[in-house]
């Protein structure tokens, strides 16, 4: 058990650092369906929501590109991240939760936003991300550090933002198409359909999917090898999307999603066996309009319905939790000229939970006023305040933050950016029965971040990336769930973060070859330095399920209609007690993405290959709960225009 | 010099500054030296763990020379992991059978080098009664069985169906075997004939949902009821020899009583208040007198805010008293010693929730 893991660390950072002395530029690649082609970078509008697009130059914002999107589009967002990003990904295994962990913040400071609008369980205060397809995502935004000011209580480690194509409209009328069938290891079938309609008017886009896995692999316990069993994935989706453009200034949007998940939990090493099920039942309806003119106005109003049905035999569980979120916004931006962006914010948000644990009678209303400034008066300067006033039921917050980003040379620029954040108690963590705790008061801090970065030669055959964001953040009244027979939240630690993360891209053009090879890496530090536990054991300590080391790689091709990645991952060590004193080993896994397209007439097929876990190492990211060894997606996609 | 090459430079020198850095990744907690031959004035430390992450252990500790060994089944057995959530330890002829509550197991250990011998799968095993060396009582959680098994050939030989939910704590007295059920439906405790296994006397208590008993020097069992979160408020009741109810004492509302133990005169009866919400109030170690007609309001050893206790035992030599923090199950606990008055002697390290206490 106490191998060297720290050479390992050591050699994997060298690599990275390897990587990141030769590194360059991949991301925001643009590419189309009918080619892989990979086109130089260029400053676009990355988001729909004008809160990432403007009022966050001092934030480190990476945009998933387009291509990566389609390496991954048959799988999970939770897959994506952890191949992808240095984001923490809390996987207890196949069929089970899987949440985000950003610069050593817990699940619940760790927030997903789904066309603005939070996703995060009224109850629980997380999402699980294992549920959030690929496929029905056109983009994902990874926002880290704190921004409460702007998007409000939970937001301190990181925000992850997934959004759908905004409707578009054209003159003239027309259909398109999109089939996709995967098949994989494990007994993983998929089916899904998409259709769009534009005209000068109307936009619809409908989604439909399903997938099936018996997740029947084997694994290691104690040197025997097992099947897995109880371990049955039924999953269906459906979304649907209509825009109406009254006239030029007013588009009108309704989005409905609908998506059910049935999963059987399989053991966990520890267990004899498993009969645990759980089905997930989401409908998330949204409804916008938005007027664009010298005051952009935009209203939105949604409604998130979480239904989770959970079922143990063996422990006599039968509950059944649904939460209720109502939340609506409206924001109104202004520009004064050409140094003055004003963005108003007004959200309201009501969250209630049916279940006969915690009483429906109990709600959490918040609502909040906030005021968003950007400057660019100055050459090569962009400075965003942001100011929050929420009320959450009868205590109120106020929230200042400031970002700014400046250009010292064409190649080099800088940002920096501190918030006021907070976190309020989750419904769960106040009016759970037995053990919530209405008398929770809210974690805070103050969160600082800053960095560079460095682009070079952006037209050039040969051109690099470099991107170094530091960060630094103190939460006051952390809140752990503590207890024996009966588990109690209470404000107990002050927990420091901080840590560095760099992104290193290279990419190379020889002839008809694209080249690329990067590196993302992030170094963790999240440690508790006050506690109110008599002869707590946790000061000084790593918090548990942080890693310190966590980094991924990429290096591959595109020639022609082929594009191929390999991407290797690493993960430190993961403590399970706030003391360090029982922890989880390193582990890293190798994976092969490969794209194929292939016109046929005004059509595009798509053939896709993945390799997960290509050396089949055994690992668990959660104790005893163990991963799939080498394991194969195959998938074709057709867009039928 | 050109500007790209002093552009690549400044990446490689940002780059070397980043490892120089990093704190060494690899853990350094030392561990409790593990085991070495013990052979007489063992404690044997059930350390449950925290639900749902396999991470139980066994410590030992020689209360005569105060010395600890730490984490002795993955000393003993290669590494190899106990299971979720150890509950109890008892001894049966040469053997120790350990109820892995949420690993649906019971491990047995060889008492002398404490390697596994066999496991017995039993569904949430709670406790073990040892009727003789060839048959002992099984209870069970989420269930309405007791288990049969012969600790010989470690095979589940029968059940006894119990009348309600979660058969909890057992004792033999007077020939019977005496069984509380943990469940809040349930107002009384129930005899089983040992000879036959079949339910004898069903005995109504003034309270709901027993779980803990102890038998005082005058054979006078003392029954601990109650599931204050679920409206079952507290409650001692004393059984007479005969069965008849000597008197019945009601604890506060929401104050929550558990895991009775005499000492070892059997004049008086030690137990734990546990209050989970970070204050002192009801928290801590209470000892009644066993001729008391009311409870103690004050704690003979007090937790402090953020601290309960979950494991107490009274070492047979001294009396002396032993308490388990589990501190949150959140990290390792640690068993303090105290005196019957009430001064700690010492304190050390053990592994995750320190549940239960079993003096060899």
């Amino acid at each position: 058990m106490f191998h060297s893991p720290f050479t390992v660390s050591r050699v994997v950072v060298s690599l990275f650092a390897v990587l990141l002395s030769f590194s360059q530029a991949w991301g925001q690649s643009r590419d189309t369906l009918k080619e892989v082609r990979v086109k130089g970078r260029k400053k676009t509008t990355t988001s729909a929501d004008e809160r990432i697009n403007t009022y966050a130059p001092g934030q480190k914002i990476t945009t998933i590109d387009s291509i990566t999107l389609q390496q991954y589009q048959f799988q999970s967002v939770a897959n994506l991240l952890t191949q992808q990003s240095p984001v923490f990904i809390k996987s207890y295994g196949v069929n089970s939760l899987a949440t985000l962990s950003f610069r050593g913040a817990s699940t619940a400071q760790s927030q997903v936003y789904w066309n603005g609008v939070p996703l995060q369980n009224a109850a629980l205060g997380m999402s699980d991300i294992s549920l959030l397809p690929v496929a029905l995502m056109q983009r994902v935004h990874i926002v880290y550090g704190s921004s409460a000011a702007m998007w409000g209580s939970g937001n301190v480690g990181g925000a992850l933002v997934v959004e759908n194509d905004k409707p578009h409209f054209d003159s003239i009328a027309a259909f398109s198409h999109t089939a996709h069938a995967v098949t994989g290891s494990f007994g993983q079938y998929q089916l899904g359909l998409r259709s769009v309609f534009t005209s000068n008017k109307w936009y619809v886009a409908a989604n439909l999917m399903g997938q099936s896995a018996r997740n029947n692999f084997t694994y290691n316990d104690a040197d025997t090898v097992k099947r897995m069993a109880n371990a049955q994935l039924n999953s269906g989706t459906g979304m649907l999307q209509i825009g109406y453009k009254a006239n030029r200034q007013n588009t009108i949007g309704l989005t409905a999603w609908y998506q059910q998940y049935y999963r059987e939990i399989p053991r966990a090493l520890f267990e004899a066996q498993s009969l645990k099920n759980q089905r997930d039942e989401s409908l998330r309806l949204l409804a916008n309009w938005e007027r664009k003119g010298k005051l952009n106005t935009l209203v939105r109003v949604s409604y998130i319905r979480d239904a989770l049905h959970y079922h143990d035999t063996l422990a006599l569980l039968n509950t059944r939790n649904v939460a209720n979120q109502l939340y609506a916004d409206a924001s109104f931006s202004y520009q004064a000229g050409n140094s003055h962006k004003f963005m108003l914010l007004l959200p309201v948000t009501i969250a209630w939970v049916d279940s006969a644990t915690v009483s429906n009678t109990n709600s959490q209303n918040r609502m909040a006023v906030a005021v968003n400034y950007l400057f660019t008066g100055i050459r090569h300067l962009q400075i965003a305040a942001n100011m929050r006033g929420e009320q959450v039921d009868d205590n109120s917050f106020l929230l200042p933050g400031i970002n700014a980003a400046y250009a010292l040379t064409n190649w080099l620029s800088v940002k920096a950016n501190v918030q006021r954040t907070y976190r309020v108690p989750t419904l769960n963590e106040l009016y759970y029965n037995p053990g919530g705790n209405p008398n929770l008061k809210p974690e805070q801090g103050w969160s600082v971040d800053g960095g560079y970065a460095i682009r070079t030669m952006p037209r050039s055959k040969l051109s690099f990336q470099h991107e170094l964001s530091m960060f630094n953040r103190v939460i006051d009244n952390w809140i752990l769930w503590f207890g024996g027979a009966i588990w109690t939240p209470h404000n107990i630690a002050t927990v420091h973060s901080r840590g560095v993360e760099t992104d290193n891209k290279l990419s190379l053009h020889t002839g008809k070859w694209q080249w690329h090879i990067g590196a993302t890496t992030a170094y963790v530090l999240s440690t508790t330095t006050a506690s109110h536990i008599a002869g707590d054991g946790s000061i000084g300590k790593q918090i548990p399920y942080a890693p310190r080391y966590n980094g991924q790689a990429n290096i591959g091709f595109a020639i022609g209609r082929l594009y191929a990645n390999y991407n290797h991952t690493y993960t430190g060590y993961r403590f399970i007690t706030v003391d360090e004193s029982q922890w989880l080993m390193p582990y890293s896994t190798g994976n092969m993405q490969l794209l194929y397209t292939l016109p046929l007439q005004s059509n595009t097929l798509q053939i896709s290959a993945q390799c997960n876990n290509m050396w089949n190492r055994t690992y668990a990211v959660v104790n005893a709960r163990p991963m799939p060894g080498i394991n194969w997606l195959l998938g074709a996609r057709l867009l039928i225009n | 010099m050109g500007r790209a090459y002093i552009q690549n430079i400044i990446v490689v020198l940002f780059s070397i500054s980043l490892l120089s850095a990093c704190v060494k990744d690899k853990p350094t907690v030392p561990d409790v030296p593990a085991t070495q031959p013990v052979s007489t004035h063992k404690l044997y430390i059930a350390c449950e763990g925290s639900l749902s992450n396999g991470n139980s252990s066994l410590y030992l500790y020689n209360y005569a020379s105060q010395t600890e060994h730490g984490n002795i089944y993955e000393a003993s057995n290669g590494g190899a992991k106990l299971g979720d959530v150890l509950q109890s330890i008892t001894r049966i002829g040469s053997r120790l059978f350990l109820c892995i509550n949420n690993s649906d197991k019971i491990v047995v250990l060889d008492t002398a080098s404490h390697k596994q011998v066999g496991t017995i799968s039993i569904t949430k095993p709670r406790y073990i009664l040892r009727i003789s060396d060839d048959k002992a009582y099984v209870s069970t959680l989420f269930s309405n069985k007791v288990y049969i098994i012969n600790p010989q050939t470690m095979q589940v030989t029968g059940s006894i169906a119990m009348p309600y939910q979660n058969p909890e704590a057992m004792l033999l007295r007077n020939g019977k075997a005496y069984i509380c059920q943990w469940d809040t439906a349930c107002g009384n405790v129930y005899t089983v004939d040992i000879s036959t296994d079949k339910l004898l006397q069903t005995i109504p208590i003034n309270s709901r949902a027993p779980h803990g008993m102890a038998v005082d020097k005058g054979n006078n069992l003392w029954i601990l009821s109650g599931n204050v979160h679920k409206g079952k408020r507290a409650a001692f009741t004393v059984l007479k020899p005969d069965d008849e109810v000597l008197k019945t004492m009601y604890f506060a509302d929401k104050v929550d009583a558990i895991k009775p133990v005499c000492n070892n005169a059997k004049d008086a009866v030690y137990f734990i208040e546990v209050d989970y919400s970070g204050g002192t109030a009801n928290n801590g170690v209470y000892k009644i007198n066993t001729t008391d007609n009311t409870l103690p309001q004050t704690a003979l050893i007090p937790a402090q805010s953020f601290q309960y206790f979950w494991a107490l035992g009274i070492e047979p030599n001294t009396g002396n008293i032993y308490i388990g923090d589990p501190k949150g199950f959140i990290q390792k606990g640690s068993v303090q010693v105290y005196t019957t008055d009430g001064k700690q002697q010492r304190s050390f390290s053990v592994g995750v929730g320190p549940g239960n206490f079993y003096f060899d």
